[in-house]
């Protein structure tokens, strides 16, 4: 078991297999990432604890996740757990593109699952990316994609609470410069 | 690019991502539309959307814009962005050639730097740059200049290996000729029409391009996505046989086979071209469009196939050409036709009368006037090398007569007024019921007809540019509106 620990002070004991899918952790684990290992030191000696290099993933010790708050964690546990056993995607860049551009390929449980709302899916989206989980990324990105796609620049400002600070004329100058792209 | 007023602020959620997932989402949307309309949603997105994202989905241009090609050749992930690109002729003005504005200055003939690369070195880094399109979704060539077979045949190579997602190809004019390079003189690069006129001038050559094997095994087995495939061969006789034995594409949607096209090879008997057509067309059952415009024509379609088949387009040689049966004919809208003989007006009438769904008709050598009769429902018709309609003339002005009578015509194409007096041709439009479009009373241009509220025309005008509703899904949906059409003729 692994413990993580999140900003707001919860823990969570994962399994390490779960906690896995998240490379910033494998690495962690394997102590690969001296990075995330001296901003996770750092962490503990702030708040206290101590924290050796050998004691990373070791079931008395947590691993801190400073920037992740426990309903998020909770949330990409959830995705991790569903999506455990599946084969990691490799670090070839190649096919992480190929998954990654066809943005319709939700799986139906990915789809319920990113069904949230949109301060949870920003914050999943940035979970993601701090813990290296790419698939869960790419269902973030897409899910973000999806909502622009087809709307009107007024539907947009509505759906993600944007401030039109055009002006009337700056509007349709670039209308005007970009005049190919509505006719696609 | 537009200077904005002021520094752009954020406030929202979406805002405060950082700009480098939000590159990540925007690279999601493929769609330039789509792009703008984001763009357009505050000056934080106007200022990573149209520079960054906008401007390198769709390229279209020729082939000598070096210094564009040579930063898809070194930069990945710029060339990445690239949905759909497009390498057409250069016809005296890049107007319709799109590219980011900082390398439109650097064109040839509106007074910016001319480009003149040695042909194999323009090949290598073109070549180089397309392996970097690893997003591509559309591919198309028709630039109309001799090539080196080798350097072409390394291009498509590469676009075999490294684009995986291609989703639609054109490939016209590739090369065909032989690998004779001209002299690339000042003079000629301002008119690169000129060089295939000069250097393709070969009615006979040998059959296949070496490429073109090559192509058809990457449109075979690599592009298992694809939705739209149109192959058209100007010079010489492509063999295609090999896409009825091995082509499959799920999504496949339209198909079209034009030009020098051989369907089958000369030694496979006709039976067993209609059991391999049919085998085809079983296996796509989401054709929505097919075009075959082969060099020998033999089409099959069996009953209770392509269930979802609207437009259909296909040459009649003879009574027994082309097969369609009726059920496949009752749910087309639009067919185009091509016919040379009188006597297959019984065929044509046949199928006509079976096409009880029709609403768009092109045809080509027209010999039975009558048979508008036979479609009564007809929006949109167009009928090319009919010369002249003379208001004056007696057989002309019965043909007036029985279109005039079809209470639905919106649309009506490729009937020449041109020798006509526009004073005396205007009053007959007027007598179109529901008449919206004619082509033909400006030159090749399309007229647009307005009228008022009850129903009178008020007003002609002519309208400039090839417009969508006429080009695309007006007639079928099929690849080639009205506005392309003399390119196969």
């Amino acid at each position: 078991m692994v413990i993580l620990a999140t900003s707001d002070n919860e823990q969570f004991n994962v399994d390490k297999e779960v906690a896995e899918r998240s490379v910033l952790i494998k690495n962690m684990l394997e102590g690969e990432n001296p990075i995330a290992l001296a901003v996770a030191f750092v962490y503990m000696k702030l708040n206290g604890s101590f924290i050796r290099h050998e004691d990373v993933g070791e079931s008395d010790q947590s691993i801190p996740l400073p920037n992740i708050t426990s309903p998020v964690l909770k949330k990409v546990l959830e995705y991790c757990e569903h999506h455990r056993g599946e084969p990691l995607p490799s670090g070839d860049t190649d096919n992480a593109d190929d998954v990654r551009k066809r943005t319709t390929d939700i799986s139906e449980w990915d789809q319920k699952f990113i069904t949230v709302d949109q301060e949870m899916l920003f914050e999943i989206i940035l979970a993601a990316n701090y813990l290296d989980i790419k698939p869960l990324l790419d269902v973030g990105c897409k899910t973000v994609a999806n909502m622009i796609k087809g709307k009107t620049p007024e539907e947009i400002r509505k759906l993600f609470n944007i401030v039109n600070d055009f002006t009337p004329e700056e509007e349709a100058q670039i209308k005007k410069e970009n005049e190919w792209a509505e006719d696609r | 690019m537009t200077t904005l007023s002021k520094t752009p602020t954020t406030t929202d959620r979406i805002s405060f991502i950082p700009s480098e997932l939000l590159g990540v989402i925007i690279d999601l949307i493929d769609e330039p539309k789509d792009l703008l309309q984001l763009a357009l949603a505050s000056k934080h997105f106007y200022t990573i959307v149209v520079s960054d994202h906008l401007y390198y989905r769709h390229i279209r241009c020729d082939s000598r814009y070096m210094d564009l090609w040579s930063l898809f050749q070194t930069n990945f992930s710029i060339a990445s962005k690239i949905r759909k690109l497009e390498m057409v002729t250069y016809t005296g003005r890049a107007r319709n050639f799109l590219i980011p504005p900082s390398f439109r200055k650097k064109t040839y003939g509106d007074g910016g730097d001319l480009v003149v690369s040695d042909d194999n070195h323009v090949l290598q880094v073109l070549r180089e740059a397309i392996g970097n399109m690893k997003n591509l979704h559309l591919f198309s060539w028709s630039e109309q200049k001799s090539r080196s077979w080798e350097g072409m045949l390394e291009l498509f190579k590469t676009l075999v290996a490294r684009c995986t997602n291609i989703q639609e190809l054109e490939i016209m004019n590739a090369n065909s000729s032989e690998p004779s390079n001209p002299t690339f003189t000042l003079d000629r690069a301002l008119d690169p029409v000129s060089l295939p006129l000069e250097h393709h001038v070969e009615t006979h050559p040998p059959n296949n391009p070496p490429y073109f094997d090559k192509l058809l095994q990457m449109i075979i087995f690599r592009c298992k996505r694809l939705k739209d495939l149109y192959i058209r061969s100007t010079f010489g006789l492509l063999n295609v046989s090999v896409l009825f034995l091995e082509g499959h594409w799920p999504d496949l949607r339209r198909f079209g086979l034009g030009g020098h096209i051989s369907l089958f090879p000369e030694e496979v008997n006709e039976a067993t071209q209609s059991s391999r057509m049919i085998s085809f067309w079983k296996l796509h059952p989401n054709l929505e469009c097919v075009l075959l415009i082969p060099a020998t024509p033999f089409i099959t379609i069996e009953s209770g196939t392509l269930p979802l088949l609207r437009s259909f387009s296909c040459p009649i040689v003879s009574e027994f050409s082309v097969t369609i049966p009726t059920d496949v004919l009752s749910h087309v809208k639009h067919l185009f036709i091509f016919t040379q003989l009188n006597n297959n007006v019984g065929r044509i009438r046949s199928i006509l009368r079976s096409a009880m769904s029709l609403t768009s008709l092109v045809i080509i050598h027209w010999s039975g006037w009558d048979l508008l009769s036979v479609i009564p429902t007809i929006q949109r018709f167009a009928c090319f090398n009919e010369d002249v309609i003379l208001p004056a003339d007696g057989r002309s002005r019965s043909v007036l007569d029985m279109m005039t009578s079809l209470p639905h015509l919106t649309h009506l194409g490729g009937i020449s007024f041109e020798y006509a007096e526009e004073s005396l041709v205007v009053p007959e439009l007027f007598r179109f019921p529901k008449l919206k479009y004619v082509e033909g009373l400006q030159g090749r241009k399309w007229t647009e007809l307005k009228r008022d509220a009850e129903g009178k025309v008020v007003q002609l005008h002519t309208i400039e540019r090839n417009i969508q509703d006429l080009n695309w899904e007006d007639w079928g949906g099929d690849f080639w509106g009205i506005g392309v059409r003399y390119s196969y003729i």
